[in-house]
């Protein structure tokens, strides 16, 4: 089957700015594990997943890709003449996470700010001067709209910067700030304009702002007219200022990777521009038929990703992706840690568990990369005939019965071949599914091993623990060295209230060859806020895990501290080659 | 005031314990609920501080740039690359309206909110941060 024919059926639902759509047909992302979002959907026409491992791969990246945040944007009283039309209230408009302000602009500025402003303040209009502040807090051009989103909600300012007059809610005018009842007006969930009226009755009664921090959605910004900060915003909001930062992202990111910029200055010039028409046009094909030659080729996570076979359809209520992951031991009951995380997007239940048996024997470890590890690390004593679906096995063959059981040996292997110019490709290889099958027979021999594997497969929306079939053997990957060969991980991470950004070189995989966890990352940088997990030998009753007093955001979801950062870095990345993180105190 | 309309958001946002519509008083989502712990605070505290060590920036010119008599400069490294940017047009002379490119390892154009101290971490070489720099863009 080819990898690529699920694709020609898929469009993200909700890929443009509403303008001519009746709801907002996205689906907030809330950072709380448990929390899906009801939402009428759009139908969708997604072909039902084929539970192949570089199509779950690939589906989440689609996923993450069509995530998209709901935004009310007005303008703020101070910066209105005297002619302008104040009971225009603002523009509702959804945004994907992964564009940037500066391409909102245009549709921001026809459908609200041509509306309100009258024509000769319009026309004397700068551009340059705009910017957007999200409570009092101007937002950056060159941070993706997710980014700015997660960071800004989930760690505000303690103390905003109050660039205008104050509020100019309460006064006995007929402007209504969004603030008050953002909601209150059901037509305002139209994408367009409200020319609300207020009520015959007197303007509404004071109430309080809402308090900072709150990820309500829509997001309320404001579109301010001028005096911008520049030097809190850093650039211009053109959007070729747009386009050369995020080149200049993605060299960035390259040259972490890989040590170089060969890989991105070696694309021919149409397909560098692909890259940024995929994200100016949302178009996911577009970008990614490039993107792949820039990402190390990670081992299909699964061939044991119990991809569900459940269709996609439109107009569930709930919408909740699972993404849990199971870890088992030999011969012993599951000893299964399955942390999950629903993504809420607007697409129907979609488990993908993924399953994880770490292969160590001895030698398996250099450059082994698993990319769901099993938080138990006592439990890497697995029998070499325990492949894990999501390891790169390595050390080709290297005394590693493991890889070897999977019979059909490594050469064939997966990971998708290289393409012409050398580079390996991303997954997506069609190839695997049929060296899976052959895998399979070779190793049924250690099935005996798998029933905990195997519970990850199912075709139920559950995340785990129940039988599957075993033809979704884990398939013994090709050997690599690290991830794919790649030197760092382009990862940047965000603390709360304006600490310096971090970014430094972070390895993907430790130097024995173990793949790093964010748990191991961030107890690493971060000690004082992620106390170093105890030691899973002691006896769990002696020493009560700490509490865990901050957790991370990536895409606007939290993840288990389990998942490793080389497949993050793979997956959950923005466009520009960069993971992000956004760590929120709790 | 009148009781709204619930659109299905609205309905489920209540459900979570999001907004209500017309109350104006924004309910903390259920991420919200408790404020984080001192020691908590007390942790970030420490990583709020910035980075006071010093870096060493090597200059090289490209093209027609015009090469300066010292190429290497410290600075301190909780700067953002946006003070490079600024300190080597101050020292070229260069009027704002002048084009200035800036590179790092002859490579890329950092973010202007990246700072020196992360540039230098991640792409540092022999002890200093090679940033280049032209009058026209070189790559890209």
């Amino acid at each position: 089957m080819s990898s690529s024919s699920p694709t020609s059926h898929w469009r993200p639902a909700s890929s443009s700015s509403s303008s001519s759509s009746g709801l907002p047909s996205s689906t907030p992302m809330t950072p709380a594990p448990s929390i899906s979002n009801v939402h009428a959907n759009s139908p969708s026409s997604y072909a039902p997943l084929t539970p192949t491992p570089s199509a779950s791969i690939q589906q989440i990246r689609r996923l993450i890709w069509s995530g998209t945040l709901p935004i009310s944007v007005s303008l703020d009283a101070s910066d209105l003449g005297k002619n302008s039309d104040r009971s225009i209230q603002s523009y509702l408009i959804t945004a994907p996470r992964i564009s940037y302000l500066p391409l909102l602009l245009q549709e921001i500025k026809s459908n609200l700010v041509q509306l309100v402003l009258d024509e000769p303040s319009y026309a004397s209009l700068n551009e340059k001067e705009l910017w957007f502040e999200y409570d009092g807090v101007p937002l950056r051009w060159h941070w993706p709209i997710g980014l700015l989103y997660d960071y800004h909600t989930c760690n505000p300012a303690p103390s905003s910067v109050k660039l205008e007059k104050p509020h100019p809610t309460f006064a006995s005018r007929n402007l209504r700030d969004p603030f008050l009842s953002p909601n209150s007006n059901p037509s305002s969930f139209l994408s367009r304009p409200t020319n609300h009226h207020p009520p015959a009755t007197s303007p509404p009664p004071f109430v309080n702002p809402p308090l900072p921090g709150s990820r309500a959605l829509p997001w309320n910004i404001k579109l301010r007219l001028r005096s911008p900060p520049t030097e809190r915003i850093h650039s211009n909001p053109g959007i070729e200022s747009c386009r050369a930062s995020f080149m200049s992202m993605v060299k960035e990111a390259d040259f972490v990777r890989w040590g170089s910029t060969k890989r991105v200055v070696n694309l021919r010039r149409q397909e560098q521009d692909s890259l940024w028409e995929g994200v100016l046009r949302h178009d996911f094909e577009t970008y990614w038929s490039v993107a792949q030659k820039l990402l190390p080729s990670t081992p299909p996570p699964n061939e044991s990703i119990p991809t569900t076979t459940t269709p996609w359809s439109g107009g569930s209520g709930v919408q909740a992706y699972s993404l849990g992951s199971v870890g088992s031991t030999i011969g012993g009951g599951p000893s299964s840690r399955a942390p999950s995380i629903n993504l809420s997007f607007d697409t129907t239940p979609v488990s993908i568990s993924t399953s994880t048996l770490r292969a160590s024997s001895g030698g398996v470890t250099a450059g082994s990369s698993s990319l769901m590890n099993q938080p138990n690390e006592s439990q890497t004593s697995l029998a070499a005939s325990f492949t894990s679906s999501l390891m790169g096995l390595t050390g080709g063959g290297g005394g590693n019965g493991s890889s070897n059981s999977s019979g059909s040996g490594n050469g064939n292997l997966m990971a998708g071949g290289t393409d012409p110019t050398g580079i390996p490709n991303l997954i997506s290889n069609p190839t695997t599914s049929t060296t899976g099958t052959n895998a399979t027979g070779s190793i049924s021999s250690s099935t005996n091993h798998h029933p905990n594997s195997t519970s990850s497969k199912s075709n139920t929306p559950s995340p785990c623990q129940s039988p599957a079939p075993p033809e979704s053997q884990p398939i013994p990957q090709t050997p690599h060295q690290g991830v794919g060969g790649m030197r760092n991980v382009p990862i940047r991470i965000h603390l709360p209230e304006n600490a310096p950004v971090f970014q430094e070189p972070v390895q993907p995989t430790s130097e024995e060859g173990r793949p790093i966890t964010l748990s191991h990352l961030l107890s690493n940088l971060f000690p004082l806020l992620f106390p170093t997990p105890t030691n899973e030998r002691q006896d769990p009753q002696s020493t009560p895990p700490p509490e865990p007093t901050t957790k991370v955001i990536v895409q606007g979801i939290q993840i288990p501290l389990e998942a490793e950062i080389a497949w993050l870095g793979n997956v959950f990345n923005f466009p520009d080659g960069w993971l992000v993180l956004v760590l929120v105190l709790t | 005031m009148a009781a709204p309309l619930v659109t299905p958001t609205q309905e489920l946002d209540q459900q979570l314990g999001g907004p209500t519509p017309g109350s104006g008083t924004i309910h903390h989502g259920s991420t919200q609920a408790t404020s984080p712990s001192q020691a908590a605070l007390t942790a970030l505290e420490h990583y709020k501080k910035k980075d006071s060590s010093k870096v060493v920036v090597r200059f090289k010119a490209i093209g027609n740039a015009p090469i300066m008599k010292n190429n290497y400069f410290r600075i301190t490294a909780f700067n953002r690359f946006q003070a490079v940017i600024q300190f080597l047009r101050k020292e070229l002379n260069w009027k704002p309206s002048d084009a200035l490119f800036l590179y790092i390892n002859a490579s890329f154009s950092p973010a202007p909110d990246d700072t020196v101290g992360n540039l230098f971490k991640c792409f540092g070489t022999e002890g200093h941060l090679i940033v280049n720099y032209s009058t026209t863009a070189a790559w890209g």
